[in-house]
């Protein structure tokens, strides 16, 4: 209790609290409350004072008359403000006469609006529960930014170098984090265990499913190895029994021995995965696969096998490479990804990568991206 | 906001819910809740409830969100000895449906009359 209470007094001394009002016995009114309720206080009497004082001191609450020097300068410095200080609280306090508009504005720019008269006890109940909600959002915001923190340092840090395999990754997500990840687990000098997932939705929720489904994933390389059936199955039955939050995922797992190209893989209801062979000059999709992740605890998965050969190359994606859609509500089409490795199939892994992102970036053009989006590439020297 | 109408008939022997728009992650977020509040189908489907039928007819788009959600519908429905039966579903579902080795999950039915039968 008494820690709360410490806690509160704290955020309220950190924060500063500009007042401006043309009227001195408001200004006076304003910062006399302001300082006994523990905040540090700066005052204005017009808007050029305000500004002044804004360019010199960090404001974390502006509270100011609209009408100022005969003029409704009030926005302005609200403007100021903003630009300035991006996470300053901003109060506009105007007399009883205003229009429609005001309204519009303060709600346009997250604005408060207090109309005078404005009694002490109102204003304090005001502050203080801006100044809270303003405190568990920062605390939000930092929270957010050490998942994302967690979620990032468990991706690869560096791909696998090899001597006859060239890799290329990428992902990006719609929000700070997401669902999609890949992940690459180097067993010895030439081989590796890989794997690309897409969880289901975006944003928080679905990357710590994800995250989970990752360390899964390794633990069970270290324990399981090479016998991917076994290895999914379990992975599955670990994620239904880890979540009631009807999740899903859908992935592609796999063990690549450089040396020779093989691959061995699971295919838990992902995208099919795309090769180029060289031999042909053409793409083919991988199609087999067997059931998704984390719905059903008994789904049984079967391990396959291809091989890639010289030249080869394997694109596999999350389904945000193609579900992204542009200004005319197309969507990116697997036959332009088809296309690109096709045509600059002599290049490296990084350049096809590289270009199929970049083309990605130009479908969608002015469009938000929709969805969280992954892929991997590893080309056969 | 999304564009999702759910419409809702009951009778003695099923319910049909009619899926009108998208069930996208908005989508399948308001038909979990409906499913919650007015049918207490969430986990697990109550004793008396028989059957539900869903109309997708006048679906549109149908996201990993929207499998997502009847995947965990028909696990509530298997683990519960209930019946469930997707109508009339769209090309792209029936895709998705294929490749996430769904399809065989579902009882899909191309016409209602066959469904309730």
């Amino acid at each position: 209790m008494n820690s709360n209470i410490a806690d509160r007094k704290s955020n309220r001394e950190r924060f500063t609290v500009l007042v401006v009002d043309d009227e001195e016995y408001i200004v006076e009114f304003f910062c006399a409350a302001l300082k006994t309720w523990g905040y540090n206080v700066l005052a204005a009497q017009n808007s050029q004072e305000a500004l002044a004082v804004l360019a010199n001191y960090r404001v974390d609450i502006l509270i100011v008359d609209n009408w100022l020097e005969e003029k409704d300068y009030g926005k302005m410095v609200i403007e100021e403000a903003q630009k300035l200080y991006a996470e300053a609280i901003c109060v506009l306090i105007t007399g009883l006469d205003f229009g429609d508009e005001l309204l519009e504005y303060c709600e346009k720019n997250s604005v408060i609006f207090l109309q005078k008269p404005i009694r002490s006890n109102e204003l304090k109940i005001l502050i203080n529960n801006v100044v809270e909600k303003s405190r568990k959002e920062k605390e939000f915001r930092q929270d957010i930014g050490v998942a994302r923190s967690v979620i990032e340092n468990n991706f690869p840090d560096r791909l696998p170098a090899y001597e006859k395999t060239d890799f290329f990754a990428i992902y990006k997500p719609v929000y700070d984090v997401g669902g999609d990840f890949y992940d690459f687990i180097e067993l010895g000098p030439e081989n590796c265990a890989f794997c690309i997932c897409d969880v289901q939705g975006h944003g928080l929720h679905s990357a710590l499913f994800a995250n989970s489904l990752r360390i899964y994933f390794r633990a069970f390389v270290e324990m399981i190895g090479n016998d991917l059936g076994v290895l999914t199955a379990k992975l599955n039955r670990a994620m239904c029994r880890q979540t009631r939050s009807n999740l899903m995922a859908t992935g592609f797992f796999a063990t690549f021995d450089s040396s020779n190209g093989e691959m061995a893989y699971v295919n838990s209801g992902h995208e099919y995965p795309i090769i180029y062979r060289s031999g042909e000059s053409r793409c083919e999709l991988v199609t087999s696969n067997d059931m998704i992740l984390a719905i059903f605890e008994e789904a049984q998965y079967n391990c396959r096998k291809l091989t890639l050969e010289k030249g080869d190359i394997f694109f596999a994606y999350t389904d945000g490479v193609c579900d992204n859609h542009n200004i005319n509500n197309q969507k990116f089409s697997l036959d332009s990804i088809k296309s690109i490795i096709e045509s600059n199939s002599y290049e490296s892994a990084e350049f096809i990568g590289n270009k199929i992102f970049s083309e990605i970036k130009k479908h969608i053009g002015a469009n938000l991206q929709e969805d969280d989006l992954a892929f991997i590439i590893l080309k056969m020297k | 906001m999304n564009n999702l109408n759910i419409g809702i008939i009951r009778k003695s022997e099923y319910v049909l819910i009619s899926v009108e728009g998208d069930l996208d992650l908005e989508g399948a977020a308001e038909l979990k809740a409906l499913l919650k509040r007015d049918f207490s189908i969430e986990d697990s489907v109550p004793q008396d409830f028989s059957h539900l039928v869903i109309d997708f007819s006048g679906a549109g788009a149908v996201s990993s969100s929207g499998i997502g959600l009847l995947a965990s519908l028909q696990r509530s429905f298997n683990n519960s000895k209930k019946k469930m039966t997707l109508v009339k579903i769209p090309d792209p579902l029936r895709q998705s449906l294929i490749v996430t080795r769904l399809i065989g999950v579902f009882r899909i039915c191309d016409d209602l009359a066959e469904a309730i039968r």
